[in-house]
Order: structure tokens, then C-alpha cells, then sequence
């Protein structure tokens, strides 16, 4: 697997698109944070985390990619050839992707801070509320790690990026939303926590308490666990359609 | 452009996609009117109405897949075969006009079903200002709808990728208005110009008739310019 492992990271390097996006988000971030840094605080960005949601969110699309690629382009067949077995590359691709999806929230992460203190560089940092929104964003990261392993196996089974994200984030996530979260109130924040994975960015909203914390780390693990399951068997499933000649 | 036109609904016919989202749209519109009619107990037309409005901003990307047809001559790289027959404004008017002609018409059909299933399920008292407020709102959203379309096809053009397209989608759609009211020229120019905003501004229902006439100027003025980008986009693409 060194072999395949050089070449993804090779092609990662390579994607342009990724990297010029990435950029263009931080720089049009920082831009705004420097242009609004007398009219918005710190706490703007603390309290109303959209930025690392939708950074989190466009992070998980740029990195279906690795995936889609590959299997829109029909070049699966080649890894074939070099006597790997296609359920462990899918499954070895799903790793790579959580690595990338990482390193772009990681950077997404840092913009914001950069963001935040361009901000507060007149009136001085408040580091409790900059804690608290990092202990928010550090919390969600499984959700993240969640998103990426459905988000795969929705792509597997229906083979189209744009219907996958479609699907995924306009109609599931935001059905969850309406149906289930909007209107309840504190009383159903539980269900809103356990859906978390689901429907990036819920933590955000809410009052960070040490129920809270636990909740949301144990049901995001168990997201993980399920997501990584499914995607292990639907990767099995794939491969053996390929090797009958299905796809 | 009439054999463009043909030919794109002659596609359609055979697009599992496009026959789903096509029950799909009415389908959510329904389950959303009777969701908070009998769950939350909204009984006015009006609250009703509301939240239907707060749907479109999920509905509206739902429609991009009635545009597969554009995105799947590049994936397959089909376009050179319709190029060589036809002009290549010809063949972008000619898919536009499809597009739209199918996302207009499921959009009234899921408008007439949503307001007779409303109608039925919530107090049926509409007085005729209400009415005004309510057409009014029906005709900025298809402008919103006819928008979105034009953009879709625009970033189609210009991305040919999928990843890149959703990107920039999400990127024009959600990131652009959370930072144009930090941009010190133009900005409100800008947020005219954007879905996000003008789904906004029709979610508010108490518009009046000037504001209602910037807007929809706004939405001219940008499918206006969106379209006319688009042309130029695809007269200059390398077909290859």
C-alpha cells in the first residue's frame, strides 16, 4: 500500500482546485475580518461559527473528490491491475480523505482565529470565549470524520458527486432540521445533539456544558463506528461488482 | 434552436433523476404544509406560507439536477458532436430554455398543490391584501428560481467539474452573504445579486411595492447579466 499511498498524496498535491478554493476562502475571511474588524468582535465569530461550518462543509465535498474521481473516470480497474484488492483501496482512499478533510479544517480553523484576532487587535483577546469556541469546533471534529464516511457512501451507491451533496445537505440535513430540531426548544437539544453528525455545526448553537460534551463525543463515536462499518461492507459490495463486470 | 429543444426534452423523458425530483419537489412542499399544520399547530395560511418560503432556500438547489442534461455533455464530452451541427448560442438558448421551462412548471404545480392542500388544512379566511402579498411573492420567487437556473448554468459552463461546481455553488449561495455586508463599495448592489439575500428579503412578507419593484429588478438585472455570461462563456469554450 506505500505505493498507493504515494500516488494519492501525490494527486492531492497536484489538485489546483482544492488549493486555489482553500485559499480564496481564507483570503476572503481574513479580508472580511480586517474590513469589519471596528464593526464585529470576537464574539461574532465565537457564537455565530457559520464560517466553520460551511469551511468544515466545503472541506467534505473537496475531499469526495479523492473518490469521485477515481470512479467517474473509470480508472478503478487500474489499481486492479496492480494486484490490490479494490475494497481495501477504497477503504485506504476513505483514510486519505480524512487526512486532507483534516488538514483543511485545520486550516480553516487557523483562519478563523487569524479572523478573531484581527478583530479584537485594538481591544485585546477574550480568551474564555476563544476557548469555548475551540473546545466547540475540537468537539465537532468526529461529526466531520462522520460526514465524510456517509457522504462516501451515499456516493458509492448512487456514483454522482453533485446528487450526492444534494441529497446529503439539502434535502437529509436540512429535512432533519425542519422535521425534527426547529421549534422544539431546549427540551429536544438531546435529539439535536445525537443527530449532530448528520447536520454539521448544531454544537455551535448551543450552551457548551459538560452533558453536552458527552453526549455529543458519545454519539458522534458511535456515528464513526457505524459509518465505518457500513462503508467497509458497501466498499465489499462495490468490489464485487466490479470484479463480475457490473460497473 | 428548435432541434436543441427536441432533442433536450426527448432526454428528459429517459432521466430516472429528473422524474424523482420532479415528485420529490411537490411531495416536500406537501409534507412541509401539513408537517406544520398538524405538528406545530400553524393554523393561519399565512405562518403556513411562511415556512414555505423558508423551504425554497433548500428547494431551489433540488432544481439543479433537472440540469444534469448541460453537466453530462461535458462529463461525456458530447458537447463537440452538437457543436459541429449547431450555433453554440443556439445550443445554450435552446438548453436554458428546457431547463426552464421544466423548473417553472414544477414550481407552479407544487405552488397550486401546496396552496389547495394549505387551503384545506388551515383557516381558509384570505383576505384580498393577503392575496396581493401572496402572488407577489409567488412571482419574486420564480424570478429567484429563474436565477438560480442561469447561475446553475453559468458555473456549469465555466467549472465542467462536479466538486468544483458545488463548491463554487456553496461558495456563491452561502459564504457570499455572510461577507457582503462588510464590503464597503457596492454591497448592496451585491446582495441584490444574490439568492441567499433575496431569499431573505421574501421570507420577511411585508414587503412594500417599491421595495418589491428594486427587487425584482435586482433579479432581472442579474439573470440579465448571468445569462449573458453564460453565452459568452460557452461561445468561447473549447469543445473539445
Amino acid at each position: 500500500m506505500k505505493g498507493f499511498m504515494k500516488a494519492e498524496l501525490y494527486k492531492i498535491c497536484r489538485n489546483r482546485i482544492a488549493v486555489i478554493l482553500s485559499l480564496l476562502m481564507g483570503i476572503m475571511i481574513l479580508g472580511v475580518a480586517y474590513m469589519a474588524r471596528d464593526a464585529v468582535s470576537l464574539e461574532f465569530v465565537c457564537h455565530n461559527l457559520d464560517f466553520v461550518t460551511l469551511g468544515a462543509f466545503v472541506a467534505v465535498i473537496l475531499v469526495l473528490s479523492i473518490l469521485s474521481e477515481e470512479i467517474s473516470a473509470g480508472t478503478l480497474k487500474n489499481q486492479q491491475a496492480l494486484d490490490y484488492r479494490i475494497d481495501k483501496v477504497l477503504q485506504w482512499k476513505a483514510v486519505v480523505q480524512l487526512v486532507k478533510a483534516m488538514v483543511l479544517f485545520a486550516y480553516f480553523l487557523l483562519v478563523l482565529i487569524g479572523a478573531g484576532v484581527i478583530m479584537q487587535y485594538g481591544t485585546g483577546i477574550d480568551m474564555e470565549l476563544l476557548k469555548h469556541a475551540v473546545i466547540k469546533i475540537v468537539i465537532s471534529i468526529p461529526a466531520y470524520v462522520a460526514a465524510v464516511f456517509i457522504m462516501d457512501i451515499v456516493f458509492l451507491k448512487i456514483k454522482s458527486a453533485m446528487v450526492t451533496v444534494i441529497l446529503y445537505y439539502y434535502v437529509v440535513i436540512q429535512l432533519i432540521l425542519i422535521f425534527l430540531i426547529a421549534g422544539h426548544g431546549n427540551e429536544n437539544q438531546l435529539a439535536g445533539i445525537f443527530l449532530m453528525p448528520v447536520q454539521l455545526g448544531y454544537l455551535y448553537s448551543h450552551e457548551l456544558t459538560a452533558n453536552t460534551i458527552l453526549c455529543t463525543l458519545i454519539s458522534e463515536l458511535l456515528y464513526v463506528v457505524m459509518g465505518w462499518g457500513i462503508y467497509v461492507l458497501t466498499t465489499k459490495q462495490y468490489a464485487y461488482g466490479l470484479v463480475r463486470g457490473n460497473r | 434552436m428548435k432541434e436543441v429543444i427536441r432533442s433536450e426534452f426527448y432526454r428528459l423523458r429517459f432521466n430516472k433523476s429528473y422524474r424523482i425530483a420532479a415528485v420529490l419537489i411537490p411531495g416536500l412542499l406537501v409534507a412541509v404544509s401539513l408537517f406544520f399544520r398538524f405538528y406545530y399547530h400553524v393554523d393561519s395560511f399565512g405562518a403556513n406560507f411562511r415556512c414555505l418560503i423558508g423551504m425554497l432556500r433548500y428547494i431551489l438547489p433540488v432544481t439543479i439536477v433537472f440540469q444534469f442534461n448541460l453537466y453530462e455533455e461535458y462529463r461525456y464530452h458530447t458537447i463537440k458532436n452538437i457543436c459541429a451541427i449547431h450555433k453554440k448560442t443556439d445550443i445554450y438558448l435552446g438548453k436554458l430554455v428546457v431547463q426552464l421551462a421544466v423548473n417553472v412548471t414544477i414550481f407552479v404545480v407544487s405552488i397550486a398543490i401546496y396552496f389547495i392542500v394549505s387551503l384545506f388544512v388551515t383557516d381558509r379566511g384570505i383576505g384580498a391584501y393577503d392575496w396581493q402579498i401572496y402572488l407577489g411573492s409567488c412571482i419574486l420567487a420564480l424570478l429567484i428560481l429563474v436565477h438560480n437556473t442561469v447561475l446553475v448554468d453559468l458555473l456549469l459552463i465555466i467549472c465542467r467539474n462536479e466538486i468544483v461546481f458545488i463548491v463554487s455553488y456553496v461558495i456563491l449561495t452561502n459564504v457570499l452573504s455572510l461577507l457582503v455586508d462588510f464590503i464597503p463599495i457596492g454591497s448592496r448592489l451585491i446582495s441584490g445579486m444574490l439568492i441567499s439575500e433575496q431569499l431573505l428579503y421574501l421570507q420577511t412578507l411585508n414587503f412594500n411595492a417599491g421595495e418589491w419593484i428594486q427587487n425584482i429588478c435586482m433579479s432581472l438585472g442579474g439573470i440579465l447579466i448571468y445569462g449573458i455570461a453564460g453565452c459568452f462563456a460557452l461561445k468561447h469554450l473549447d469543445a473539445k
